[in-house]
């Protein structure tokens, strides 16, 4: 008995050892990666093989109307003809569900009762190529069962929490009831208050159309603070309605149509507000529509390692300008892990004001320029026309960014989410008084202010961290130069 | 040498950057001067020129009238026409004209006034005093009021008539533009917006409410009357609830008793070359008082009772007309 217990300990002790040791978890992560490849080269084999989804058992879809859960296996599973595109449809399914605040998570059991075979000249399937001599009658099919899994969520849910966004953070209070009436409507009334946003109120109501369309709508209330010296507080209360796609595949370009009318009154807080902003201090109504056109080929919205964006947005405000702004943005990795990655990024907008002489733009609908997020090394909206202290933002700006991240260069933490950080930035923010719009590019392409820097970036999935030490290389005398270190928080950056 | 402060020769490598400066962008915006002009009224006189722009002034008030005898702008608000006054007073300036002659404009700054808003300064009221420009300080309603009370302080019956004259008079002032005045009339006194050419009713109607929240605020007036006040701030005023009247009427009879008084006063008193500030203080509730429509109980009331008053007036703004 001692001598068998003296061996159990002996074999449990060398388990234990394999399964701790760090030649366990290479083999390990070695067999897991084998499988990953293995069932992907399986995959790419048969992603050509022709199915046909006959049936769907869905479990715990009392949650959704029956239409609705219909509307999007027509939509994505019901339309796949072969391996690749069930995968692919099945995945999106599930993310759709999930998205659209059907269900609190989904999943998918595919299987096969077998396979048939299905007359040519009856059936249109894609990417079979016969030889001329040699058509078949009929083709093979696999008969595919889906074994749907639904999670149905909480409809009710209050939650508090922090915020982060460009140069800002909140706290906010949060009521959300979800999926009302089974088709995924949404009802959210939130309170957050912050360091630039003092007080933002906003009850919005979202309900999917279809598996690709959103209908969002709200109503809001929020007070901000604007301006390079804080120096402007804007209470907003409006109402905002858009139509939202959300496709996806390759070279798909996504929409948003919206309509906005809000009540926008700008209060100066300073005791020496140049001219421009005091007369600018006051109430006025801005009712605008506009449509935003994105071709996001990002592998991460927040730090990409690779992937194209293209963004264009238009803005129509009834009776004021038409405003237009296009961002390209470009990311490439090299390397194993993708040690080095070059991101590049290219803004530019225009505005055009219908009364050029005799309504001057409101400061909210300006652009503006500078900061840890956008041209570095330069304060907040530290960039163009200046009115003695204050900026006042302009009516055309081009900006520009080059950066370069690589891995730390210690093994130990070479794997973490931080990353070196090289950048060169640059750009222009002009008022252009209504010139053509050729002067304008002429206006914008000269005397940039430029600046370049390094230092250490946090890729975290909810939002990027950087501290940088910047330092400007030309500027225009008026902008605000931040020169030494200078911290940005935020989802996007130049 | 603190371990925070930076080497010296690192700070020598720094100090080369930017590497180049270009000249500032342009603020040039032809919209935004079109406004300035148009919400712009300089004052008149050889005192009203000043050879360095930063000895300049500009005083933002609600919205100007035209006075029916002469082609003088004068603020609609007895408070910014009392401080509109002072400064022509204290300075020797004389009364904006009210209608502009853009082609004549002199290059050389001036003393100004200005349509603004009241959202132009942080206790959202006027009037407002901008000194300076580019090193400036903005003098709020509180401190203009605070400071012209303070130029009556050697004289105490002038400052008693005067802290009279800021509770009685000026609550029935408030009284009768909050509750005698359509929103339209209301908005000619108090918003630039309603000027011919502005078109932006829409606006107007939207703010009407915030503008008359932050009025009575002013002066402490919502601290003295808290009915009002509530009644005011919300979204259903009931002018013609029978308790409401109970407490309109004590204010405006207290009013009249008080301009009774004055009316007395100014009948025994010769007018003289240079007004006190006890003067210009009955002049700028009198003169803002007859910009009132016709239907409002206190203007038939001066035109009716109160002629010396009046006439006194129109005397010292004679006085201030170039």
């Amino acid at each position: 008995m001692d001598r068998f217990d003296s061996d159990l300990n002996e074999r449990l002790i060398e388990q234990s050892r394999l399964n701790s040791g760090p030649t366990s978890q290479d083999e390990q992560l070695g067999k897991a990666i084998k499988l990953q490849n293995y069932y992907s080269q399986l995959l790419n084999k048969k992603s050509s093989e022709l199915v046909a989804v006959n049936g769907v058992i869905a479990n715990n879809s009392e949650s959704i109307r029956s239409q609705v859960l219909q509307k999007y296996l027509d939509a994505t599973i019901l339309q796949a003809k072969t391996v690749g595109e069930l995968v692919e449809s099945a995945d999106i399914l599930d993310t759709k569900l999930v998205q659209h605040g059907l269900v609190e998570n989904a999943q998918q059991i595919l299987g096969s009762r077998g396979i048939f075979q299905l007359p040519l000249i009856k059936y249109h399937f894609t990417s079979q190529i016969y030889d001329s001599v040699n058509i078949p009658e009929t083709v093979s099919v696999i008969d595919v069962i889906s074994q749907l899994q639904l999670f149905p969520l909480r409809k009710f849910m209050a939650r508090t929490g922090t915020n982060i966004g460009n140069g800002e953070g909140d706290g906010y209070l949060q009521f959300q009831l979800r999926n009302m009436f089974g088709g995924g409507e949404q009802l959210r009334f939130d309170v957050t208050k912050g360091t630039k946003t003092f007080s933002s109120y906003l009850i919005n109501y979202a309900q999917p159309l279809n598996p690709w369309w959103v209908w969002d709508s709200l109503f809001f209330k929020n007070c901000r603070q604007m301006g390079n010296r804080n120096s402007v507080e804007t209470l907003l209360r409006g109402f905002r309605t858009c139509l939202r796609s959300g496709f996806y595949g390759d070279n798909v370009f996504n929409h948003e149509v919206f309509c906005d009318i809000a009540l926008r009154s700008n209060k100066m807080n300073s005791l020496d507000t140049c001219d421009t902003l005091l007369y600018q201090a006051g109430d006025d109504v801005k009712s605008s529509l506009g449509h935003i056109i994105v071709w996001d080929k990002r592998d991460n919205p927040v730090s990409a390692s690779r992937g194209s964006l293209f963004r264009w947005y238009n803005e129509l405000a009834l009776g004021k300008f038409w405003k237009s702004q296009i961002e390209l943005s470009r990311a490439q990795s090299w390397f194993q892990d993708d040690w080095l990655t070059v991101n590049g990024t290219f803004k530019t907008g225009y505005i055009h004001n219908f009364h050029p002489t005799t309504r001057s733009l409101n400061i909210c609908d300006r652009f503006q320029n500078g900061g840890g997020n956008d041209v570095r090394s330069f304060q907040y909206m530290g960039l163009g026309p200046k009115d003695i202290y204050d900026s006042i933002g302009g009516d055309a700006f081009l900006s520009y960014g080059i950066s370069i991240f690589t891995r730390l260069p210690f093994r130990k933490i070479s794997h973490s989410n931080f990353r070196l950080h090289w950048f060169f930035n640059g750009g222009k923010l002009v008022n252009h008084n209504n010139l053509y719009l050729q002067d304008v590019a002429k206006a914008l392409s000269t005397q940039h202010s430029t600046s370049v820097g390094f230092g250490l970036v946090l890729k975290h999935p909810v939002a990027r961290f950087e501290l940088n030490f910047a330092l400007p290389v030309t500027c225009h005398t008026g902008d605000s130069i931040r020169k030494g270190f200078q911290y940005g928080i935020g989802l996007s950056f130049l | 040498m603190t371990i925070f402060s930076v080497p010296g020769p690192v700070k020598a490598l720094f100090d080369h950057f930017p590497l180049q400066t270009y000249p500032s962008i342009s603020k040039r915006d032809e919209a935004m001067n079109y406004e300035l002009a148009q919400r712009t009224y300089d004052f008149q006189g050889p005192n009203a020129l000043q050879a360095d722009i930063n000895d300049t002034f500009t005083l933002g008030v609600y919205n100007t009238f035209q006075e029916p005898s002469s082609d003088v702008a004068l603020a609609t608000d007895p408070w910014c026409l009392y401080a509109q006054l002072s400064l022509c007073k204290k300075n020797s300036l004389k009364l904006p004209r009210a209608t502009k002659a853009e082609s004549n404009r002199p290059s050389k700054p001036r003393q100004k006034m200005a349509l603004l808003s009241p959202l132009a300064t942080q206790n959202e009221s006027l009037p407002i005093l901008v000194e300076g420009y580019n090193k400036r300080f903005i003098r709020s309603s509180d401190d203009i009021h605070d400071s012209l009370k303070s130029r009556a302080a050697e004289d105490p019956p002038q400052l008693m008539y005067i802290s009279l004259l800021e509770h009685v008079i000026y609550d029935c002032w408030m009284t009768q533009v909050l509750y005698h005045l359509n929103n339209d009339d209301f908005l000619k006194l108090y918003s630039f917006e309603s000027c011919p050419g502005r078109n932006n009713l829409l606006v107007q109607r939207l703010a009407v409410q915030g503008l008359k929240a932050s009025l009575i605020k002013r002066n402490e007036f919502f601290l003295r009357h808290k009915v009002l006040a509530q009644n005011i701030e919300s979204t259903g005023v009931s002018y013609n609830s029978t308790n409401l009247l109970e407490i309109l009427d004590p204010i405006l009879e207290r009013c009249k008793k008080v301009f009774l008084q004055f009316e007395k006063l100014f009948q025994s008193k010769q007018f003289v070359d240079s007004p006190t500030h006890l003067e210009l203080k009955i002049a700028s509730y009198v003169l803002c008082i007859m910009n009132l429509p016709i239907k409002v109980p206190l203007r038939s009331f001066l035109e009716e009772r109160c002629k010396t008053l009046v006439n006194h007036s129109r005397a010292i703004l004679n006085k201030f007309k170039n």
